[in-house]
């Protein structure tokens, strides 16, 4: 029995398994809620996951290697959010300058705002570089938080929370700053707020969704790009 | 083609084999065995042409050049990552390869564009290992939780009203109309 549990601990199929399965779990809840933000599957399954963990004794980076699989599709993911801008390229093209100058201007209050204020309570530098990030979707997130040398976990997690808190607060928010043009709401939500913002302005306009999108897939490259300077400067 | 047909009834939603509605009438004349069941029987779908199938999400060969396309553009990205010492993520400098790419080569591409779409809408399964690593990272939370809490939601609320604020401002100067 031991024996059997100690091979099958060391292995992906055991790891997969366990992921997958509660992961549905937490998506079928999720779903229940009506995908309210705070019922995000990823926020339902990783403290279960850390309770299995913590449970069988099982070190972290054994789960770590058994699970690489699943972040390894971060990468091609990453890849494939050219394909909506590319798709999208006519809208992009109406509105571009605007569009970029919103763009620049978002991206660049994120990064100086979330910094700012981590300095200011005294953070490290691997604090600030795991920050950062904080307004891109995950995986640019994490592989420029590792780039930057920063913790890639805590990155997906600052992520999450931008993530919950800017999907909550896009509606209120945007309604109090007299916001009518579905296409400036969907964009500062796609731009603040990542997949999240995106789901969340598909929820309320087909058109706002849309520029959601092009300003989440925007904001990576544009937050890539100003860090990448960042860090060369 | 009933008897095969009966078979493999077609339920939206459920897994059919892909060449369920090919019956022997196809690679013989119809009249000569349509009507005979043994025949039906006989040329029903081996195991090897049966893809699943499903109303959301067809499996097909063009899906392996979508993946292989992606991955293409990840290992140039990364070949140039390595290559130049540029601090820029491999897979999104892949992501500039394939925008650029895209926008050279003109032309429909159905497949790419449901393929990426698979991968976007289960972003989240893919991070949860990473985010499971916060395990690890308890001394630094407890050192710097409270800080990059407030700073992200401050950072939120911030980037999003300026955001929208400088979008609206710059299409009204430049759509006066609207």
């Amino acid at each position: 029995m031991t024996a059997t549990w100690h091979t099958l601990q060391g292995t992906p199929l055991l790891w997969l398994a366990v992921t997958l399965l509660v992961f549905e779990g937490a998506d079928r809840l999720s779903k229940r809620s009506n995908r309210h933000p705070l019922c995000h599957p990823v926020l339902l399954a990783t403290p279960v996951l850390i309770a299995i963990l913590l449970a069988t004794r099982t070190p972290y980076p054994v789960y770590a290697q058994n699970t690489a699989m699943l972040g390894f599709l971060l990468g091609p993911a990453t890849v494939g959010l050219a394909v909506p801008l590319w798709r999208n390229r006519a809208l992009v093209r109406r509105a571009a300058g605007p569009l970029l100058l919103a763009l620049f201007a978002g991206s660049l209050t994120a990064i100086v705002s979330v910094t700012g204020i981590v300095w200011a309570f005294g953070g490290s530098a691997q604090i600030l570089a795991t920050v950062a990030p904080r307004s891109v979707t995950t995986p640019v997130a994490m592989a420029l938080a590792q780039q930057l040398g920063g913790i890639p976990a805590l990155a997906a997690v600052v992520v999450l929370i931008a993530g919950v808190f800017g999907a909550m607060i896009a509606t209120p928010l945007l309604n109090a700053l007299r916001i009518q043009d579905y296409r400036v709401r969907g964009f500062a939500a796609g731009v603040a707020a990542h997949g999240f913002g995106t789901a969340r302005a598909f929820q309320v306009d087909e058109l706002g969704g849309t520029f959601a999108g092009i300003g989440m897939a925007l904001n990576a490259a544009m937050t890539a790009l100003l860090l990448t300077l960042w860090a060369v400067l | 083609m009933a008897q095969v047909a009966r078979l493999y009834p077609q339920r939206p939603g459920k897994w059919i084999p892909a060449f369920a509605g090919m019956t022997a009438g196809m690679w013989w004349p119809r009249s000569l065995t349509s009507n005979i069941p043994a025949y039906a029987a006989r040329n029903q779908p081996s195991l090897p042409r049966s893809i699943p199938r499903r109303a959301g999400m067809a499996w097909h060969p063009a899906m392996i050049a979508a993946i292989a396309t992606l991955l293409l553009c990840q290992l140039l990205g990364e070949g140039i990552h390595l290559l130049s010492g540029l601090p820029l993520p491999g897979a999104v400098i892949g992501m500039f390869l394939l925008l650029g790419w895209l926008l050279l080569r003109p032309g429909e591409r159905p497949t790419l564009v449901q393929v990426s779409a698979w991968l976007t809408a289960h972003l989240s399964v893919m991070f949860v290992p990473a985010a499971v690593g916060l395990i690890e990272e308890g001394p630094v939370l407890a050192k710097n939780g409270v800080a990059i809490v407030v700073a992200t939601l401050a950072s939120t609320l911030l980037t999003m009203a300026v955001t929208a604020l400088v979008f609206r401002w710059a299409l009204a100067r430049t759509e006066p109309t609207a």
